[in-house]
């Protein structure tokens, strides 16, 4: 079996908060908010994984950890068998490129006061992609290929609405032909008709280029539909991973059960509702034990006490909970 | 149970703006009864917040109300004066507002907030009493300590749960819910929308909710208009909406949402919403519509009935089942616009 | 809330601390020492260095300021050279006219300044706002002591209305009426600026506050419009208020020199002027710390009403 293209191990990444003069003299500890807490994954080639969670839980940060944008504080991020972690600037230059990411927010993330053709020309000279002559022809396909026309190189992206300017984001990521695609929240800001434009566009382009691709959302709904693996993330963890299917047939988080109710569907079949109480804690704070346990209907003494470690309690289907284990011994 | 308690008739709202005048709602009718949970369906652009600041009356000039009646409890609040739509206001029709962040007042605690509503002539004690056993009522721990917090020391949902007990404070025949949980995390969203439909039951009040999350409507829904481009394009009952689907728009929609079989593909609309200023003639749909025809933009296209208690803006409804007549461009293609 | 009045105070007195080392060490290079000047042109060298080194001043800086501060700490503030006095009484009655005046350009500011205010955003487009546009504009356009100037020769010299110089008549009684007839005019002029900024603060931050979504709320609940004015909109709008007013205190203050100047009104900022130019050290020393202080003191006093009106910074 190839060996997957990116493999995390032992992710930790913390934030400190301010720490003054008063809470020294006071002698506060310096507290930390522990946005990524030991995460480990693997995505093959040519696989979608999708990375599921509410706001806080580490999503978007653990994305940016993969692409060095943060640096972690501990653990590996293997690529193509290559740890990203020990790599210096002109090291890591040659897999930037071949890991690109498109964000969230269509509007702020492109420059204003840049032509659209001449963002996407500076992203290839960048990276020393090509001649001068084979940029401009190469900025035309990108341009076509999200569905835009080849006229809109000379506009400014203030000219383009929000579902338009996320093709760009797409054409800048696709720009310098990467192998890995990490999609942070790309829908979010979108309209639905819009968001089901862009959703068949990445697919499309996952076809025709091969791509692998990391999905990260809030929305369970759009996640299936593209991903073949899913990993539910929460304070910082994954609480429950496994392939697609898998994972909407037959759940074992209670906090992947509470998503999945949460999420009203169209012709679904109304599922239990796990009713999730409380609010979700900080992660400054967290809790002992299980962090799901406060708000987790099943919380029994055990959770307490001891975290429960992600393991795999069905084939290719990872659980960190007690009861879940208890369950399917 | 069918006693109509708001009815909007051809309301209409201008904006206008250094481009030109936006005409936001075009000649919106609709009529809401006693208890209903009734959704207002659209994406941004197709009118469906106007519609709604029009009927409480919180368009913000240079925008006004054009033409149109917005009749509730045998009064026509667009031509109330504005003492007059005061006292409505609170008691009759309140309005809940998307963001719940900046829709409580910062520098005010929760219980000023929510005595503010209160008739003055009530003694403050009472008034106390009342907050609390709204609070309670909203599902707030604790309900006691929290009269004293401020908005910066709640969460989000706790702010919307505290905006939900300023709304009913006076127990309001009519509840306008404006995307009352897209700013919410996912497991409170439901939280707090199972909160709205269970104190509706309690309070026997009618519900408008404003979406664009079909799953919701499906799910817990009434009656249906779908909104777009300043126009109701279908009304329906919200079972019959789903199963037979008679606007192209709406299909369009339904198909753009990735549902339960996975293997249905997404069939998304292709294009880009209109100008708001400046539509051209007919059916405002008919750029992006795979059955559009000729006859769609030669003349404006009345809402008519396709069935009962069933109301289509389309000429083609007959052909709606077939496949279309030309294929939509290819999914996520041209972006046109 | 008492952590941060801790960290403020402790910032108060770094910076005290940094003012007087400021002012020493500024005094002390430029040229011209008081011995000079209070012998004349005509002194010997010799006359010159005795004087000062009976003034202390021959010892090294770090010398004198330790000298100083050690003598600050105790209360005292050292003997003027120029008017043979010590100088806490000296700078401690300046300061009372000093405070006088600010007072008086204070309300003249603060009051009508939040009012015009108010009423622009509330009617904003119309005459009272578009006025208060134009008084902003020369408020903060027109230099104070040119204005002041002209007030003099129109209320004083021409019209014979107010007299244009110093605090109180100069034969009679120093009466309170008295007194309040010779503050109009400087009151006014220092109050120019301060005026125009709460002014346009004011209206601006109203307007912010009265398209603000919980405004917006308010009116959904059916609040009365009036109440959505000033219990919703101008709540918000104090906590920018005071935060500008306290900047403005700061600007009094200083502002109070040209206006002193101008009008002979014998306050610390006059004082001083004439500290300065006769070197007189041990005054200009005591009088930069007073003044420092003030200012300091006032902008803690503003921090802390700023965290009474917002409960955000109150509760963290």
């Amino acid at each position: 079996m190839a060996e997957p293209l990116l493999s995390v191990r032992n992710l930790v990444k913390h934030f400190p908060l301010p720490h003054g003069v008063i809470d020294a003299i006071l002698r506060r500890p310096p507290e930390r908010v522990r946005a990524v807490d030991d995460v480990s994954f693997t995505v093959e080639r040519g696989k979608t994984l999708g990375l599921v969670g509410e706001s806080g839980c580490g999503k978007s940060t653990l994305g940016r950890c993969i692409l060095r944008l943060y640096d972690a504080d501990a653990g590996e991020v293997r690529y193509d068998g290559v740890d990203l972690m020990g790599l210096d600037d002109a090291g890591l230059a040659p897999y930037r490129k071949r890991m690109q990411v498109v964000f969230q927010d269509p509007y702020s993330s492109l420059n204003p006061r840049q032509s659209v053709g001449k963002m996407l020309l500076e992203v290839l000279d960048v990276h020393g992609i090509g001649t001068a002559g084979e940029r401009h022809r190469r900025v035309i396909h990108l341009l076509t290929q999200v569905g835009l026309r080849p006229t809109d190189a000379q506009k400014y992206p203030g000219e383009f609405s929000g579902g338009q300017r996320q093709r760009l984001g797409i054409a800048r990521a696709l720009a310098v032909e990467p192998e890995l695609l990490i999609a942070d929240e790309p829908l979010s800001a979108l309209d639905v008709s819009i968001q089901a434009q862009i959703l068949q566009l990445l697919l499309d382009l996952r076809a025709s280029l091969g791509l692998t691709m990391i999905f990260i959302s809030h929305d369970l709904r759009v996640v299936r539909y593209l991903s073949d693996d899913v990993a539910v993330m929460y304070l910082g963890k994954i609480v429950e991973q496994a392939p697609t299917a898998d994972l909407f047939a037959r759940p074992q988080h209670p906090y992947t059960l509470a998503l999945l109710s949460a999420m009203p569907e169209v012709g679904g079949v109304s599922r239990e509702a796990i009713a999730v109480e409380g609010e979700p804690p900080s992660a400054v704070h967290v809790p002992p034990g299980c962090r799901f346990h406060p708000r987790c209907p099943w919380n029994v003494a055990r959770c307490v006490e001891e975290e429960p470690e992600l393991k795999e309690l069905l084939p290719r289907h990872a659980v960190a909970c007690h009861v879940a284990e208890d369950r399917l011994a | 149970m069918n006693e109509p308690i708001l009815t909007v008739d051809n309301l209409r709202v201008e904006i206008p703006t250094r481009r030109g005048v936006v005409h936001a709602v075009r000649g919106v009718s609709f009529t809401v009864n006693r208890g209903e949970t009734f959704a207002l369906v659209g994406e941004s652009g197709s009118g469906k917040t106007m519609t709604c600041r029009a009927i409480v009356g919180l368009i913000h000039p240079p925008g006004k109300i054009a033409g149109g009646s917005v009749v509730f409890q045998g009064q026509d609040l667009v031509r109330l004066p504005v003492r007059d739509l005061e006292r409505v206001r609170g008691s009759g029709v309140v309005m809940v507002f998307q963001d719940p962040m900046t829709a409580l007042n910062p520098v005010l605690t929760v219980e000023q907030q929510i005595t503010e509503t209160l008739s003055r002539g009530e003694p403050p004690l009472f008034q106390r009493d009342r907050a609390i056993e709204l609070l309670r009522q909203v599902g707030i721990p604790d309900p006691e300590r929290r009269l004293g917090s401020y908005a910066h020391q709640l969460s989000g949902g706790q702010r919307q749960r505290v905006m939900l007990a300023i709304a009913l404070a006076r127990q309001p025949a009519l509840l306008l819910a404006d995307e009352p949980t897209t700013a919410l995390d996912v497991t409170i969203q439901a939280q707090i929308l199972r909160l709205m439909l269970t104190l509706q039951k309690e309070f026997g009040m009618a519900l408008i909710l404003v979406t664009h999350d079909l799953g919701v409507v499906y799910q817990s829904v009434d009656r249906v208009a779908v909104m777009y481009a300043g126009q109701i394009v279908e009304l329906a009952a919200t079972a019959e909406l789903f199963a037979r689907p008679r606007h192209p728009y709406t299909i369009g929609l339904i198909g753009s949402v990735p549902s339960a079989d996975r293997n249905r593909l997404l069939t998304p609309i292709f294009g880009m919403p209109p100008d708001m200023i400046d539509f051209g003639r007919g059916c405002p749909f008919a750029p992006r519509c795979a059955w559009a025809t000729e006859e769609c933009v030669d003349r404006e296209i009345p809402l008519a009935a396709v069935g009962a208690e069933h109301w289509s803006r389309c000429i083609h409804v007959d052909r709606l089942d077939s496949a279309p007549p030309r294929p939509a461009a290819s999914p996520g293609g041209v972006s046109g616009g | 809330m008492s952590r941060y009045i801790a960290q403020r105070l402790l910032w108060v007195v770094v910076v005290l601390l940094g003012v007087t080392v400021l002012t020493f060490v500024i005094m002390h290079l430029t040229p011209g020492d008081p011995a000079s000047i209070l012998l004349g042109p005509l002194a010997t060298p010799e006359e010159v260095a005795k004087l000062n080194q009976e003034l202390g001043l021959d010892r090294p800086l770090v010398t004198q300021y330790a000298f100083w501060l050690a003598h600050v700490v105790r209360g005292d503030l050292g003997r003027s050279i120029t008017l043979h006095r010590p100088v806490l009484g000296e700078v401690w009655l300046r300061f009372q006219a000093t405070l006088v005046l600010t007072a008086g350009a204070l309300l003249i500011a603060v009051g009508p300044g939040i009012l015009l205010g108010v009423l622009a955003a509330r009617w904003q487009g119309s005459l009272v706002d578009r006025f208060s546009i134009l008084l902003t504009a020369g408020g903060v356009s027109i230099p104070s002591f040119w204005y002041g100037m002209l007030l003099i020769i129109l209320f004083s010299l021409k019209l014979r209305l107010l007299p244009g110089t110093g605090m109180y008549a100069p034969a009679g009684q120093q009466t309170i009426p008295d007194l309040l007839v010779h503050l109009i005019l400087p009151a006014i002029t220092l109050a120019g600026l301060p005026a125009a900024v709460i002014t346009r603060v004011t209206r601006t931050s109203m307007l912010d506050a009265l398209r603000a979504d919980y405004v917006r709320t308010a009116r959904a609940k059916g609040v009365h419009e009036r109440d959505v004015a000033f219990r919703h909109a101008f709540r918000n709008t104090m906590v920018a208020i005071v935060t500008v007013v306290g900047l403005e205190l700061g600007f009094l203050l200083a502002g109070a020199v040209y206006v002193e100047y101008v009008f002979s009104w014998p306050g610390v900022g006059l004082m001083l002027v004439n500290a300065i130019l006769t070197r007189d050290f041990p005054l200009i020393q005591g009088g930069v710390l007073l003044v420092a202080t003030t200012y300091v003191m006032i902008n803690l006093l503003s921090d802390v009403c700023y965290a009474y009106l917002d409960p955000r910074i109150r509760f963290g």
